[in-house]
């Protein structure tokens, strides 16, 4: 028979001004005997227990913040098969890795961001199933890095906003050839190359747009009144000849139904004669259709010549601002 | 989330139908489920880049011989996509195209409902998007954040037909997206408005207590513990997640000054934050006036944006759990890319722990109808979901139950997966 | 009460005359059924009958299949289902029957096989039928008949709501919005002692209460995403609510239900002229009126019946048939309508369908139309839909008057008699089948009169319990007890209700709680993801239609609540209020807040917390603004007592 406990435990959390001040305290560390308990004490604080894969559990304390401290990994040595820790911009350092070193089994370990540096590391070079490591945003340096290539099966190695160097990675990849690191500096140099020379046509081909728009701007705007008079003469010139063209059309229809109707061979004269004029008479209504075309497309351009050549300049500045960042990113990456 | 035996509801339904009987009959109780002790395994996260309106295929990641736009090299070797795509380019060794998507539709409101439910509509009853299917799989319960998020990243045209919006159905309402109306500003009503919060919620405390008191009830509880939720969130680092003034001025350049960009670097933070499934969608690529012109003007910033994401996820380490989708509702007509086109068309993901570096599919490379045929392994719209589902680690062959008792699977049973892409 | 003697006579009756039948056997519907249903009825269904066999209902269980008859009663080791059951050789998957769900089937089989169908046949229908009662004493039978229920299920009722209960309760059911505080004030200190039945009435003769009801058929009706497409179709949100307008105009006008029927399902011709038409194609698809969509929601909304299953096939649950269905359909086959308007094509012919190439099974069969439950009509080919109307709306049609009657207690209680509210069917008995007929017929004597249905219920003591519980009661106990309408349930306010409510507390009709601003230009047609403040609103706080006991508000919704700036930025009605001669004090604002929110006033705790709250506030207005929001903010606020 249930009660309405979960009701009961709101009511004193609304009863306390507490809601208003900061958030409860965090247990401190009590030593624990079995798993469950261990499990428990995890979700207290905020941790989650997954299972991760076939064997083994995933602990995630992602988002518990600064509660957890180094002393709270103990329960981890009460789970069985931890094979994945999330501990990304938690408060432990270099002391808790101890006890993570002890967690033989575990494949992932995630430590983004936390103040651990190159001692901690060596706490893990007993890791032996270790696949992933992830050390974003910490302060290791290319020492601490180096410890690393004891571990046999690491296949991932992450970083990025660390002191770690260039040169230092380029060392750990000899020692280690089998695992892939992140930034890598061979790739980031292909890519530095490929941005320069997207970065090269990219101004080669603002040039080409700038030089036609300054063309323009010196040859066709001040036409720019002429041509305008030309098309509109042309487009009235249009309109007559298609207008011209479709009274011959129709004419040409009526003659081909007048000799559809029974009409003898006078009739069928008429008809192909008709038919003839109309077609001619579209045809020329055509070629000033292109031409009409032409002037419009030439007017536009002369009318919209100065600010073409203004957004080209720009467009240059840019591409040439986008070449030089491109060229400093490679001398960076070498 | 797959019914239990018998809901707790109709057993009661039933027994009042019962009126000799209103003592608890002993196998009531043996219903009520054990919760698990530990949580199911964590699924992978997934950023869908929604492109509204059906961008064109052979102006993005499937450019033809005699095309519009011309074709560059990438990363890896032997794979082409369009030369105004160059950071992408690069990114491909962690991308994979899927060129052959075919899927029957081509009406923009039918297509958008048929790609993101792998169902196509249906009069009786709504089937839920695939960010409610991952929310009601991958996310936790009662957690500060929703499982699933929406950005609008804008748009620059208004067309591309009615807006879709993703509905959970019947996986419950707690699985609705919320909605992030503007990247720049964040989580709606997340700051507290008026100075004095903190004395209002004691004013607020005290009535609420004695309530609770007087209805111990489960609706009172919901209430008070959704409304306890939010003010954490309200105070919690987790919602600094929506806030793009966290990152550097550094970051915010790499990813573009546009609102797409800026809506990626919004989706990576809140992954981060552990939301399971966040869809940025872009409207206005409905370009039936001719893709060319459009797409070159969207290229600079739709690279900077998605390539960004890309490298900063795998800077981070997030690659591998994270899932990056790039389409719309269906490609355009090949040529000019004026028309819908739904027969031969191509998206692209990067990212999920797939075995990337490749291309699924293929379209027809010669003729006066370029791309206008799938060659090679045809992509319907419920192998993509499924495909999508079991990506991020959601078992496909569950089964929900809607209304009228009806069983869904939560894939149609005829999804072939596309499982060379998974490892 | 001369009703009284009669049902513990029959329930004594039936106790005593049912052959060794003992108070806790298993029974069909609840203890056997809801096993098979999950366990057998997708191979031995509507759907599929393997081996011949069907165990949908008992007549078909005895009838048997391949082997036989499936059960033999009274002898469970002779019935060939409880030896395969048995012996685990079904089902044949891995999901194998538990202990306890094979006790309860052998345990029904040795009972004989009851149901509670049978026990029901011979309910009795609790008052005089054939002429239209006093309401007083239609709610007084309706007690008297629920507390004899509870008596038997030894159950003990909840007291009655005290007046604040009531009157908010009342106010929000009948008018969907809370009371003022100055008609809060006015009842609460009224000493007439027939201020409840007075209030009633007063509030049916109310436009709101069109308003609330007709919304409410809206929503029935019609999903709040409606199912518009092709490129740039337009939404008809505008006229979906002009069909809850003018559903309300109707309710509120006292039209009888059967002449509203009649006029939404013989309707013909445009929308400004005749808002109903849309009902055709909100039922269809596409935006186009399809016959199995019309069919579906008539039979859901006039007729208590659920027909979405039967379109494809015969219902692999129920008992109906993809050719009832069909039958039905043929009814609307002549008719075509979309967003805009409603035809029906003229011509003879016989009247029948023909099942589309969509449904799973038999299409391009030929159904000839039927009434339900009946063989063909003698219609001529052309007046199709008014004869399916003048059917249904008949004064002994068996569908019509119990389906809104049901939906109406389903409204007030969270529950309907039958559940779901709209699946009436042979073994799906309601849970009080007197009380079902007692109301159904009532419906019908007074000419299908939906305001004197309303005052029956209202006015009943089971409507205007108390929904408190008692600390510390047992969980499964309360539910049981309000289950069986002996407490009334505690329920979530709807987004209509809501926001009439918001925007009477905060005296502004255009109270907008979008989170845009529409300047930032999010809100263009239909490709928006935000559009207009009421839309917006009805989907960011939408609850759950089947159950308004389920609280599914989540963080945005709690957030606008909490943070919202017009939430905290005061009301016209407060700024009234405190310009008013003689300026008045703390206490009076503080209970003026109080009645136009929660219609009550304030306890002495409540005030002590106030005066703390106000003194600390830096002006007297920004206090009260910020009472004002603590109010909206409370969960009593949210729920309806």
């Amino acid at each position: 028979m249930t009660r309405y406990a979960p009701v009961f435990f709101l009511f004193a959390l609304f009863s306390a001004p507490a809601l208003a001040a900061d958030p409860p305290k965090v247990p401190p560390y009590k030593a624990v005997s079995t798993e469950a308990e261990a499990l428990a004490r995890i979700e207290e604080l905020g941790g989650v227990v997954r299972k991760a894969g076939d064997a083994g559990l995933e602990v995630d304390f992602h988002h518990t913040g600064a509660a957890i401290t180094d002393d709270h990994l103990q329960y981890l040595l009460s789970l069985k098969a931890v094979a994945v820790l999330r501990l990304k911009e938690t408060a432990v350092t270099d002391a808790g890795l101890a006890h993570v070193g002890k967690l033989t089994g575990l494949r992932r370990l995630y430590l983004e961001k936390t103040a651990i540096t190159d001692a901690g590391l060596k706490q893990l070079t007993g890791l032996k199933e270790l696949e992933y490591l992830n050390l974003f945003g910490t302060k290791v340096t290319d020492a601490g890095v180096a410890q690393l290539k004891a571990l046999p099966k690491l296949a991932q190695l992450f970083v990025a906003e660390t002191p770690v160097t260039a040169a230092g990675i380029v060392a750990f990849q000899k020692a280690a050839p089998g695992v892939r690191v992140v930034p890598d500096p061979a790739q980031e140099r292909e890519r530095a190359k490929s941005a320069l020379e997207t970065a090269k046509t990219a101004v080669v081909n603002a040039e080409e747009a700038l030089a036609t728009a300054e063309k323009d701007a010196a040859e066709l705007a001040p036409k720019a009144a002429q041509l305008k008079k030309e098309l509109d003469d042309s487009t009235k010139l249009l309109n007559d000849a298609k207008k011209a063209a479709d009274e011959l059309k129709k004419k040409a229809d009526d003659a081909t139904k007048r000799f559809k109707d029974g009409g003898g061979d006078k009739a069928k004269k008429d008809a192909d004669e008709s038919r003839q004029r109309a077609d001619d008479a579209q045809k020329a209504a055509q070629a000033i259709q292109t031409k009409t075309d032409q002037l419009r497309q030439q007017s536009a351009r002369a009318g919209n010549a100065k600010k073409r050549a203004e957004d080209a300049k720009l467009a240059l500045d840019a591409a040439r601002r986008s070449e030089a960042d491109a060229r400093k990113l490679l001398d960076e990456s070498r | 989330m797959s019914q239990p035996l018998l809901r707790r509801r109709d057993l009661l339904k039933l027994s009042a139908a019962g009126l000799l009987s209103g003592a608890s009959v002993p196998w009531f109780e043996s219903l009520a489920a054990a919760a698990p002790a530990l949580k199911k395994p964590r699924g992978k996260s997934c950023i869908l880049l929604w492109m509204d309106g059906g961008p064109s295929q052979q102006h993005t990641f499937d450019p033809k011989p005699n095309g519009e736009f011309k074709a560059a090299k990438t990363a890896v070797p032997g794979i082409h996509i369009v030369e105004q795509l160059p950071q992408l380019g690069q990114c491909m060794d962690d991308m994979v195209l899927l060129r052959s998507m075919k899927t029957e539709i081509n009406d923009h409101y039918d297509a958008k409902y048929y790609l993101h439910t792998g169902y196509k509509r249906a009069s009786a009853f709504e089937h839920p998007a695939v960010g409610c299917i991952a929310s009601s799989q991958l996310g936790l319960p009662n957690d500060d954040l929703p499982a699933f998020v929406t950005i609008d990243a804008g748009s620059d045209k208004v067309n591309g037909g009615r807006f879709y919006r993703s509905v959970p159905a019947y996986l419950g309402p707690q699985h609705a997206p919320l909605a992030v109306h503007d990247p720049y500003k964040g989580l709606e009503n997340l700051k507290e408005s008026g100075g004095d919060l903190a004395d209002r919620l004691e004013l607020l405390g005290s009535g609420e207590a004695q309530f609770a008191k007087e209805y111990p009830l489960p609706a009172v509880g919901a209430k008070q513990a959704a409304f306890d939720r939010a003010v954490r969130l309200m105070r919690s680092k987790r919602a600094k997640a929506f806030d793009l003034e966290q990152e550097s001025e550094k970051t915010r350049e790499e990813y573009g000054a546009h609102k797409f960009g800026q809506s990626c670097l919004l989706a990576r933070r809140l992954v981060e934050a552990g939301v399971s499934f966040v869809e940025v969608f872009h409207r206005g690529w409905d370009d039936h006036e001719g893709a060319a012109k459009r797409i070159a003007a969207r290229a600079p910033w739709m690279d900077a944006g998605m390539s960004a994401l890309i490298r900063d996820l795998k800077q981070r380490g997030m690659l591998d759990d994270t899932l990056v989708v790039w389409m719309g509702e269906f490609g355009r007509s090949p040529g000019d890319g004026g028309g819908h086109f739904c027969n031969a068309w191509s998206t692209a993901w990067a990212g999920g722990g797939l075995k990337t570096g490749q291309v699924i599919g293929k379209t027809s490379e010669t003729g006066k109808n370029a791309g206008g045929t799938v060659t090679e392994r045809p992509i319907s719209a419920p192998d993509y979901i499924a495909t999508l589902c079991l990506a991020l680690g959601i078992d496909i062959h569950q089964e929900f139950t809607a209304a009228g008792n009806r069983p869904m699977p939560l894939a149609d049973k005829t999804a072939k997966p596309i499982t060379e892409i998974l490892k | 009460m001369p009703s009284t003697p009669r049902i513990v006579v029959a329930l004594a009756l039936a106790l005593l005359t049912a052959p060794a039948v003992r108070a806790d056997d298993p029974l069909l519907e609840r203890d056997v059924l809801p096993v098979l249903t999950k366990q057998c009825l997708g191979c031995h269904g509507g759907l599929r009958q393997k081996g011949g066999l069907d165990l949908r209902t008992v007549p078909a269980m005895l009838k048997g299949g391949e082997s036989g008859p499936a059960v033999k009663a009274r002898d469970a080791a002779a019935s060939e289902m409880w030896k395969r059951i048995e012996s685990d050789e079904m089902p044949p998957n891995d999901k194998k029957l538990t202990a306890a769900e094979k006790a309860a089937i052998k345990g029904w089989i040795a009972a004989g096989m009851p149901t509670v169908a049978q026990r029901q046949k011979d309910a009795d229908p609790l008052l005089a039928t054939g002429k239209k009662h006093d309401p007083k004493e239609v709610a007084a039978t309706i007690d008297t008949h629920l507390d004899k229920v509870l008596n038997v299920a030894k159950l003990k009722p909840a007291g009655r709501s005290e007046d604040a209960e009531f009157l908010r309760r009342v106010y929000l059911d009948l008018t969907g919005r809370v009371p003022t505080a100055e008609q809060a004030a006015g009842f609460l200190d009224s000493k007439d002692a027939d201020k409840r039945a007075k209030l009633i009435d007063a509030l049916l003769a109310t436009p709101q209460y069109g308003e609330q009801f007709g919304r409410t058929w809206r929503d029935w009706i019609c999903p709040p995403e409606l199912p518009s497409d092709a490129n740039g179709g337009k939404q008809p949100h505008t006229e979906a609510q002009n069909l809850g307008k003018w559903l309300g105009t109707r309710f509120a006008a006292g039209d009888p239900w059967d002449a509203i029927a009649r006029d939404v399902l013989t309707a013909e011709g445009d929308i400004k002229s005749k808002p109903q038409v849309i009902f055709f194609a909100l039922s269809g698809e596409g935006g186009k009126a399809t016959p199995a969509g019309s069919a579906r929601a008539t039979a859901s909304l006039f007729m208590g019946v659920q027909f979405q299953c039967a379109e494809c096939h015969d219902d692999p649950y129920r008992a109906w048939s993809q050719k009832e269905h069909w039958a039905l359909a043929a009814f609307f086959a002549k008719t075509t309508g979309d967003f805009g308007k409603v035809s029906e094509s003229r011509g003879g012919g016989r009247p029948e369908i023909t099942i589309p190439k969509s449904a799973f099974k038999n299409a391009g069969n030929n159904v000839p139309a039927a009434f339900l439950g009946e063989k063909s009509p003698a219609v001529k080919g052309d007046a199709l839909r008014p004869a399916f109307a003048e059917w249904l709306t008949a004064k002994d049609n068996p569908y019509f008057a119990r389906a809104f009657a049901n939906r109406l207690w389903f409204y007030f209680f969270s529950r309907g008699i039958v559940n779901p509210v709209d699946d009436f069917r042979e073994l799906n008995p309601p849970s009080h089948p007197g009380l079902m007929k007692l109301l159904a017929n009532e419906f019908a004597d007074s000419g299908f009169d939906v305001k004197h249905l309303v005052r029956c219920i209202c006015n009943s003591e089971a409507y205007q319990r108390t929904s408190r519980v008692a600390a510390g009661a047992d969980e499964q106990a309360v539910a049981a007890m309000t289950a069986n309408f002996g407490r009334m349930p505690l329920r979530v306010m709807t987004a209509d209700v809501l926001l009439d409510s918001l925007k009477l507390a905060y005296g502004d009709p255009k109270l907008d709680l979008r989170a845009i601003d529409p300047k930032d230009g999010n809100a263009n047609g239909e490709s928006a993801p935000v559009a207009e403040p009421y839309l917006e609103f009805l989907r960011r706080f939408g609850t759950n239609e089947d159950d308004a006991t389920d609280f599914t508000h989540g963080i945005p919704q709690m957030l606008a609540m909490i943070n919202h700036p017009r939430l905290l930025a005061g009301s016209n009605l407060l700024d009234a209020k405190l310009k008013a001669k003689p300026a008045p004090g703390a206490d009076e604002v503080v209970e003026f807040l109080y009645l136009s929110t929660l219609s009550r006033r304030p306890t002495a705790a409540e005030k002590a917390a106030a005066d703390r709250y106000l003194k600390k506030a830096p002006d007297p207005t920004k206090g009260y603004n910020g009472v004002l929001w603590m109010l909206v903010n409370r969960t009593e606020y949210l729920l309806v007592r």
